[in-house]
């Protein structure tokens, strides 16, 4: 194994501090979106029973659509 | 010495101006935009917005029908404008609440926070849990709201305004049977939590005053249970942050935010590094980790005196760089990018995953790396030790034998025309130097002026 000079081991910790330097101004970066796009994220998304809400539309007749499925294959659902 | 003034100059000219943009700022804005933005996300129907009046204020929602007179749809309201008393970790968290006339939580939206973004990431999940909730139900954490894990004043406070802004305009604009919001926990101050920081800056100190390695490592250790693993807090640049922007949280709930702020800020104005020394959870991760790799006999990264002295300033540049951006966009949240921080609040994103087991990684075959080369808030502390009232000085019969420069962990110090030189920002006061000089020479003692630092 090829141990380190003081001289290369330099260049290592350039490389090291600019890696370092680029991630905290990602993680910077994402704080700072987090907190722009607050307001706007849509933030409140209901937590929907989904087992509760099929039951009840089978109850009343209904089937329901599986709306995950449509978009994995790109498509929408058929307009009664 | 001329290069930590200056340091010093630029620090105090950002932080200053800094804090004086984010003020006049403040002054000429309010939350009436952010406000405005929410509410057009929300009702994106015929339904007409109301400009917000009223006391309580709030913004009336109208349901437009072409041959029927305006009906009452919903309320909304900040939350701040009703219960401006209720703080989270780092002052208020500004919500837009939406309410049907029956009652309903229609939405809940964030206008303004300054909380720990690792965990307010989580956020959206637990405003969920509001939504299609009567305002009339309990909204007790912990048993009708699941509060966010790790950030409890956080959940807490939310949890808390939506309630009680909730009920008040329920009970005076909907004219509802509300009742009156779910019970408050009792405010009690929490000696237990002044009483442990101090006993840990007194071990700190006593560590350091007494040479004492035992002492130094049970306050490191003490230190990474205590702040890190129980508590999650750390001295951060996001204080310093919110310090700037006069955003203080309550004394009752959150003395322990207060003692660590002042401990630190004293000591390292009395003594120097002794919360980065003794104290810091990271630096004990960092240490036991580096010492673990030389236990495995892993080759450790040395890089020369006068690369790694430059390399040093690349924190000041982190410094400088959150304390603007964070005044710049007025929230503290910014300045979140320590990895302490990102650690021990155990939530982050892949990035900042990333950057702890890099840090960490790192941490292994170099002696405190993130200490020396990044971490903000330890450059901050850095200039206050520069100005020390009592530093390690040597005495004139030093015949630059250089043992202490050999010794010292963190490469403060240098020898130079056989005298060494100490950089004292950068000293985390273990006192290898003194102990180790064959003449005993070296000593913590008043400042003399006379001895030479690095960068004269």
């Amino acid at each position: 194994m090829i141990k380190p000079t003081i001289k290369s081991s330099d260049k290592i910790l350039a490389v090291l501090l600019l890696l370092s330097v680029l991630m905290v101004g990602q993680i910077m970066n994402e704080n700072i979106n987090s907190i722009r796009l607050a307001a706007l994220s849509g933030s409140a998304k209901p937590k929907v029973d989904v087992d509760k809400v099929k039951a009840k539309l089978r109850q009343a007749g209904l089937t329901p659509y599986e709306a995950k499925y449509w978009k994995i294959i790109d498509a929408r659902p058929q307009k009664d | 010495m001329k290069t930590n003034r200056f340091l010093s100059i630029v620090f105090l000219a950002i932080f200053c101006t800094g804090a004086l943009y984010y003020h006049f700022r403040q002054s000429q804005s309010n939350d009436i935009n952010l406000e405005n933005k929410a509410l057009t996300d929300i009702f994106t129907g015929p339904e007409k917005v109301h400009p917000k009046l009223g006391s309580p204020p709030r913004y009336d929602i109208y349901q437009t029908r072409p041959d029927n007179p305006e009906v009452l749809a919903a309320v909304a309201f900040n939350t701040y404008d009703i219960t401006p008393r209720i703080k989270g970790y780092a002052g208020p968290v500004k919500l837009l609440v939406a309410i049907s006339t029956d009652g309903t939580i229609k939405d809940v939206r964030v206008l303004k926070h300054s909380e720990t973004p690792s965990y307010v990431f989580t956020l959206d999940e637990f405003m969920a849990q509001f939504k299609g909730k009567n305002i009339a139900d309990s909204f007790q954490l912990g048993k009708d709201i699941d509060g966010i894990t790790r950030a409890t004043m956080t959940s807490e406070a939310v949890a808390r305004s939506v309630d009680k802004g909730a009920k008040a305009i329920g009970r005076q604009i909907l004219e509802l049977d509300v009742g009156g919001p779910s019970g408050d926990r009792p405010k009690t101050l929490s000696y237990i939590h002044i009483i442990v920081p101090l006993m840990l800056f007194i071990v700190a100190v006593g560590g350091v005053l007494g040479r004492n390695t035992f002492l130094r490592g049970l306050a490191l250790l003490t230190g990474f249970v205590y702040l890190g693993l129980i508590k999650s807090t750390m001295v951060s640049v996001v204080q310093l942050v919110n310090i700037g922007m006069l955003k203080f949280p309550d004394f009752v709930t959150n003395p322990l935010w207060y003692c660590l702020v002042v401990m630190t800020l004293l000591s390292s104005v009395i003594l120097g590094m002794v919360y980065c020394g003794s104290i810091c959870p990271f630096a004990g991760v960092q240490e036991v980790l580096f010492h673990l790799g030389r236990k495995l006999k892993w080759e450790e990264l040395k890089f020369s005196h006068k690369v790694a002295g430059q390399a040093r300033y690349v924190k000041f540049g982190i410094l400088f760089v959150v304390l603007a951006a964070s005044f710049i966009i007025g929230n503290s949240s910014a300045a979140n990018v320590e990895v302490f921080l990102i650690l021990f609040a155990a939530h982050a994103s892949q990035a900042g995953w990333a950057f702890v087991v890099f840090i960490l990684t790192l941490s292994v075959f170099h002696f405190r790396f993130w200490c020396k080369f990044l971490c903000p808030i330890g450059a901050f502390n850095g200039l206050l030790a520069d100005k020390s009232i009592y530093k390690i000085q040597f005495g004139p019969e030093c015949g630059g034998c250089g043992v202490c420069d050999k010794v010292c962990p963190v490469g403060a110090i240098q020898m130079v025309d056989d005298k060494p030189l100490i950089d004292y920002p950068e000293c985390t006061l273990c006192n290898k130097c003194v102990e180790k000089c064959p003449k005993e020479i070296l000593f913590l003692t008043r400042n003399r002026q006379q001895g030479l630092t690095k960068h004269d």
